[in-house]
């Protein structure tokens, strides 16, 4: 996904004012010229120059401000990406509710099934597979403690 | 016990044989699954050696890089499509050749020579290690600045494309690298009351989300075709490769040199390693006309030199703390949550530890040859996985490796962001290489210069009194002098390029 240089650049002079205005409040170090706000600082000034730059380079340049690659157009590819993106958020907000294993069976098949071209029930069968070898990985072996859901006290 | 032969005991240990040998076919896969980089493999491992002793962690990383960057060559020669991008540079000469049946000559050469080109880099790492170290114990809070600028400043020169960008990158990481409480007045910075911010933005999910999360993203908004495969029974790929070194022994001992000079400067890897040998094989070449019609020259040079500056990166991150690619970046997070802190005090304190890694990094070259044999006789199948499948379980993975840091899933929500922002950088020219560098640099930067302006009471000269310090200032305020002359120099040409059409 093509983005022009002046979005970029706009959105650094954003970022370098806010970062500015955030690091004026630091504490100063006593007896010191250079403290917390050094650092940031520099990085602020940076970015508003380069921010600078984008925009005039990006403004001569005159490209749209966003445009889509030629493959990225084929129908599907908006909402598969949209699709990951959100199986993350998904993952996110119910990851203690539902449990590790729930979350991912759902995740993977649904994934799995929408890029496979509608395989349901082999998706089916990598979720179920998949999650459990994960689990199994990261919750046994590894001693990650994967949220059980209704799981409590069961498997492995 | 001797330290070297503690060192031989640790690397020797069944437990850590079996790691390695995972850790190899993992690397394997990754590497010829095109789409995956040897990076990416890296990200993935780390979660898993999070629970490892050092030894066997380090070992599991090295092994698997080395194997991923080897096998990036197969699925170039094979289907034309490089597996990670160190071996894009010769993927014209590899594909064609193969095409004219010598399929088994171009994939023995990338395995011998990469295997070569490794153990060339591992002998420079095992001897310019402790020499350098040794000069680096006298270094002060001065030339750890000066190093540490002088990284991030490589970092802009390498990085492709334009400068301006790779500068933004830099701003980026060391922006992540200032969130959190302050190294030496201890204000929080940055958090947004969030309490997990203030321990500052962990370094692993940055690195999930900038190397994988991204190569997600690029996949499923990509063209997810690949070529057909020949059906073809290989025959033996080490005929021939003898009278292949002999003919072309200058060339390897040339780019072997070049790849870890380059892999010592920060922010260049293998591929920068492999497309800077190319071109040098094709300008010093007998018969420059015939690269890139299937010349099996530049193969030669550019697979010696992409696993040959594998281990050179290795030569700054242990004596220094400063990472010389990517793949050494994400090394340096875990050799610090192992409690082995990169740096000249790594050699005295834990001597047995430099040793050991210098043995995994020789041992994995060696192991190469077997493992990397299977891999080619194996391609068919792991290019019959299908990557619809491979792509939602690398993303399950992704999510658990990012949580399992801290536990929180707060570390997933990093992972996301900075994969979508990684996303947007790649597609437009930033590189993020230099982001990660920044990151990794940050806090050294900031504590080295704090401290210096203390010890020096506020005066900037001191930089330059010490005569280490003031040779790498030189360097470096040069080489930024020299940055922003091309930039500025550079532009006029950009406008009369734009305006021609008119």
């Amino acid at each position: 996904m093509r983005v022009a240089d002046w979005v970029f650049g706009l959105i650094l002079l954003i970022g370098a004012g806010l970062i500015l205005r955030e690091a004026s409040g630091f504490a100063e170090m006593p007896g010191q010229d250079y403290g917390p706000a050094l650092l940031p600082s520099i990085v602020a000034v940076g970015f508003a120059i380069c921010g600078l730059v984008l925009v005039a380079s990006g403004l001569r340049a005159r490209a749209p401000a966003l445009a889509l690659d030629p493959q990225a157009r084929a129908p599907g590819r908006l909402p598969d990406a949209a699709l990951t993106i959100g199986a993350v958020v998904f993952t996110m907000l119910v990851w203690d509710v539902l449990g590790f294993i729930i979350v991912s069976t759902i995740v993977l098949t649904l994934l799995c099934a929408r890029f496979w071209g509608g395989r349901i029930i082999p998706a089916l069968l990598v979720g179920v597979i998949g999650s459990l070898v994960i689990d199994w990985l990261f919750r046994k072996m590894l001693l990650v403690p994967l949220p059980l859901g209704p799981f409590a006290g069961w498997i492995w | 016990m001797d330290p070297l032969l503690q060192a031989f005991w640790l690397v020797f240990d069944p437990y850590n044989l079996m790691v390695m040998t995972l850790a190899g076919l993992f690397g394997m896969f990754v590497g010829a699954m095109p789409g995956l980089t040897a990076t990416m493999a890296t990200a993935l491992l780390v979660p898993v050696t999070f629970f490892m002793a050092p030894v066997p962690a380090v070992a599991a990383i090295v092994t698997a890089t080395a194997m991923a960057i080897f096998a990036g060559d197969i699925p170039g020669a094979l289907i034309r499509i490089p597996g990670t991008p160190a071996s894009a540079a010769y993927v014209a000469d590899s594909y064609k050749l193969a095409q004219k049946g010598q399929a088994e000559l171009v994939l023995g050469c990338c395995l011998v020579f990469s295997a070569i080109g490794g153990i060339f880099g591992s002998l420079v790492l095992a001897l310019a290690a402790p020499a350098l170290a040794e000069v680096s114990l006298s270094f002060s809070s001065f030339e750890f600045f000066w190093i540490a600028v002088f990284g991030l400043t490589c970092a802009i020169f390498i990085s492709t494309g334009s400068p301006i960008k790779g500068v933004v990158s830099v701003l980026l990481g060391l922006f992540l690298a200032t969130v959190g409480i302050d190294p030496t007045a201890g204000q929080p910075r940055f958090n947004m009351g969030s309490v997990e911010l203030m321990g500052g933005v962990s370094f692993i999910p940055v690195m999930i989300g900038m190397f994988a999360i991204s190569e997600l993203l690029r996949w499923v908004l990509g063209s997810r075709k690949l070529e057909a495969l020949q059906k073809r029974e290989l025959g033996s790929v080490f005929r021939g490769q003898w009278a292949l070194f002999l003919k072309y022994k200058w060339n390897t001992a040339r780019s072997a040199v070049i790849g870890v000079v380059i892999g010592f400067l920060p922010g260049a890897g293998s591929d920068i390693a492999a497309w800077v040998t190319y071109a040098i094989s094709k300008k010093f070449s007998k018969e420059p006309e015939k690269f890139g019609t299937g010349h099996i020259e530049g193969i030669v040079d550019a697979g010696t030199a992409n696993n040959s500056s594998l281990s050179g990166a290795w030569v700054p991150a242990l004596v220094f703390g400063i990472p010389g690619d990517s793949i050494t970046a994400i090394v340096i997070g875990v050799l610090y949550m192992k409690g082995l802190n990169p740096g000249p005090t790594l050699m005295l304190n834990q001597p047995e530890m430099l040793y050991a890694i210098f043995i995994v990094f020789m041992f994995a070259n060696i192991v190469m040859l077997p493992l990397g044999w299977v891999a080619i006789k194996l391609f068919r199948y792991v290019l019959n996985v299908p990557r619809e499948v491979l792509m939602p379980l690398i993303l399950m993975a992704c999510i658990v490796g990012s949580f399992a840091i801290n536990n929180s899933l707060f570390g997933v929500g990093i992972m996301l962001v900075l994969g979508i922002v990684a996303y947007f950088m790649e597609e437009n020219g930033f590189p993020i290489a230099p982001a990660i560098l920044g990151l990794v640099l940050g806090e050294l930067i900031e504590s080295s210069f704090i401290t210096s302006m203390m010890k020096a009471n506020g005066s900037f000269l001191a930089f330059f009194e010490r005569p280490i310090s003031a040779a790498l200032g030189v360097l470096v305020v040069a080489a930024w002098i020299w940055l922003i002359w091309s930039a500025v120099r550079a532009r006029p040409a950009l406008v009369s390029e734009e305006e021609a059409p008119v």
